[in-house]
């Protein structure tokens, strides 16, 4: 989720909760007010009751004369209770001309006893309500009006804040997203006026300049591992070329010594296939230019020409002659190398096919052979290999990795004895 | 007898004399200059070069191979890129400065794409990359040096065959016999290699370069032997294609 959907909702949710609760607490203290202001009211009321019982007016008289509701009744003796404030309910009536229902409701009433003239009084004064009820939906009106203009103030302010005060966030964000180390970029930002962001900035622009030192010693190490092993490679090949050359070799030693041999040059063609995909992986290839793909096809079969001749292989072309691919010329040697030298050994032994095809949208590479053993995921898997062990089992994966360089999609299909490679060459 | 022979009075005298390949190559003063750091690597190709009678002078830094280069003349420098106190490309640099009339080999154990430029550029003859096979070494240096010292019109000779390499034509005696682009090929690394056990791996390399796993893998190799061996012998030469089991071959007596 967008942090701007996370901050206005996180700040929405808690807006409406304290407005919420802020409505019930004005309420309460509303409610409380106006019972205090009543109780004033009463008490005030009580002293003009009383007053009127002294002067000896009735209170059938003086009833009109007061706003509020007085019940009067004449009691035998003087109870010992002093004046006490109680909420009575009281009930309207339905007022079908107001469209008033019919409702409940609270009134603050003071009850005390009186003695005038002898004659004791005990005496309710009732305060004529303000609508308890009008006064809730009143604050909830007011507390909704309040939580709406709150919530589009949040989304407002947000809106606003992720525009302008995290755009230098978003700028390192795009910044990161577009580096890539092996290109030996270095990061460069504009001052932020964040402090946090000028700090993120400073971090990353540190940490990237680490990383890349990290990654160029391990680059280099990498590299000159594998070149450094080719001179102890080169020190055991030709020593083993020097003992053949002794006449006095008997056949095992011969053996012996061809064995070694054999397993050196594993060894050495392994080699040759890692620094190739070390250099691919480090993206270490020269700019594209515009190959011509039959050339390269043609010029890739006459050196084949006699391995071809060799396995009686029959050999079918549907290429168009103009299509071009923009590519590094030696990858392209390479890509098309390995996928031909792939098709003639994983031939049959004789008298096998092999289809190629070169449209504008693909090349299709297509050989006779033996069904595969295993899944054909792991085809371009590196190491893999399919029954023979002469094989390394790293030029599909070379042809992947360049295809993934120039983000063409590679298929590989097995049908009716023939297998099929397809490169999807449309560059988008 | 393998000779390189530029006139008629050379090949008379290499005939009289009878003189092996050894002392021919006294007689021509083939000496090359080997600058190489890795000692065990700079030995075997000295002895493997020494064996084919080229006089192999080894120095193991930039400042020796200076030095060396001071005090005698060289048909051929091979030159290993690095070098623990300078690089190869320099010294290069230094030959090509002070005119110093050498074919030039570059021994690498980058097979990147930019070493190999650079060196050409410097003006390099060639570039062989690590680990290679004596023999393919030996065939370079041979060429280098014939180029330089016949300008390519030589007549590369091997008891009774005679190789003309600017024309690719091959005789035996007087009798000319049309062999392959490859067969050709491989003659020409067999007398270059004369008497020296061959293995298949090498002779892969050397005809297939980069592809010479496809080769190893298959019977190519026997297939062109075979081809080239019938055609030699059907020419009327003596059969000197000798295969040492289980290794490789060997072309001599």
């Amino acid at each position: 989720m967008k942090l701007l959907y996370k901050n206005i909702i996180i700040n929405s949710l808690a807006s409406l909760l304290i407005i919420c609760i802020g409505g019930i607490i004005t309420y309460f203290f509303i409610v409380n007010k106006i019972k205090q202001e009543s109780h004033e009211h009463l008490v005030s009321e009580k002293i003009t009751v009383e007053q009127h019982l002294k002067k000896g007016i009735l209170p059938t008289e003086f009833q009109n004369n007061i706003g509020d509701e007085v019940i009067i009744k004449e009691i035998p003796t003087l109870s010992k209770k002093e004046p006490f404030f109680t909420a009575i309910t009281k009930r309207e009536e339905a007022n079908e001309e107001y469209e008033e229902e019919e409702a409940a409701f609270e009134a603050q009433a003071i009850v005390f006893d009186y003695a005038v003239n002898n004659k004791y009084y005990n005496i309710t004064i009732i305060k004529s309500f303000d609508n308890d009820e009008a006064l809730g939906k009143n604050i909830l009106n007011a507390v909704m009006i309040s939580a709406i203009l709150m919530v589009l103030a949040i989304v407002f302010i947000n809106t606003f804040i992720y525009r302008r005060i995290w755009a230098p966030f978003y700028f390192t964000l795009k910044v990161l997203r577009h580096f890539t180390i092996s290109k030996r970029d270095t990061l460069t930002f504009p001052r932020a006026k964040t402090a946090e962001f000028e700090q993120l900035n400073n971090a990353i622009t540190l940490m990237a300049k680490k990383i890349s030192h990290d990654y160029l010693s391990l680059k280099e190490f990498t590299e000159n591992a594998s070149h450094e092993i080719q001179t102890p490679l080169a020190v055991i090949n030709s020593k083993i070329e020097m003992c053949l050359q002794d006449t006095q070799l008997t056949p095992e030693q011969a053996k012996m010594l061809m064995e070694a041999s054999y397993a050196v040059n594993n060894l050495v063609n392994l080699n040759k296939g890692l620094i190739i995909l070390t250099k691919l992986d480090n993206n270490q290839i020269d700019s594209p230019i515009s190959v011509n793909v039959s050339k390269k096809i043609y010029n890739r079969l006459n050196l084949f020409e006699d391995f071809i001749q060799e396995k009686d292989i029959d050999v079918n072309l549907k290429i168009d002659d103009s299509v071009v691919v923009k590519i590094d010329p030696v990858l392209a040697g390479i890509l098309f190398d390995n996928l031909i030298k792939n098709a003639i050994k994983h031939n049959l032994p004789s008298g096998g096919r092999i289809d190629i095809e070169v449209t504008k949208e693909f090349i299709k590479i297509a050989n006779t052979g033996t069904q595969p053993k295993v899944s054909t995921d792991k085809f371009f898997e590196r190491f893999y290999k399919e029954g023979s062990t002469d094989s390394l089992g790293l030029g599909l994966a070379i042809v992947k990795k360049i295809c993934e360089i120039y983000n063409y999609t590679i298929l590989y299909n097995h049908k009716d004895g023939l297998h099929t490679i397809t490169l999807n060459i449309k560059q988008v | 007898m393998y000779c390189w022979s530029n006139s008629e009075d050379l090949r008379n005298k290499v005939k009289k004399t009878k003189l092996n390949y050894f002392t021919l190559a006294v007689i021509m003063n083939i000496s090359i200059l080997l600058v190489e750091d890795e000692k065990l690597l700079s030995e075997s190709i000295s002895q493997y070069l020494s064996n084919s009678g080229i006089v192999c002078t080894q120095a193991y830094t930039y400042n020796s191979a200076v030095n060396k280069m001071a005090e005698s003349e060289f048909d051929c420098i091979v030159i290993d890129i690095g070098l623990p106190d300078g690089s190869g490309i320099d010294l290069i640099t230094y030959i090509k400065k002070k005119k110093i009339e050498a074919g030039l080999i570059i021994i690498s154990a980058r097979n990147s794409l930019d070493d190999k430029l650079e060196g050409f550029t410097t003006g390099a003859d060639d570039f062989i990359v690590k680990p290679f096979h004596l023999s393919e070494l030996n065939a370079r240096i041979n060429a280098i040096i014939r180029r330089k010292k016949f300008n390519g019109k030589e007549v590369l000779e091997f008891h009774e065959i005679s190789v003309k390499l600017e024309s690719r034509a091959v005789f035996i005696k007087e009798n000319k016999i049309n062999l392959t682009k490859k067969e050709f090929d491989l003659l020409v690394y067999f007398i270059s290699n004369a008497n020296k056990i061959i293995t298949k791996d090498a002779i892969a390399y050397n005809l297939w370069k980069n592809n010479a796993d496809l080769a190893i893998s298959s019977d190519i190799i026997y297939t062109h032997i075979k081809n080239l061996r019938k055609k030699l012998i059907e020419g009327g030469s003596k059969d000197y294609v000798n295969a040492i089991y289980g290794i490789g071959y060997k072309f001599g007596e």
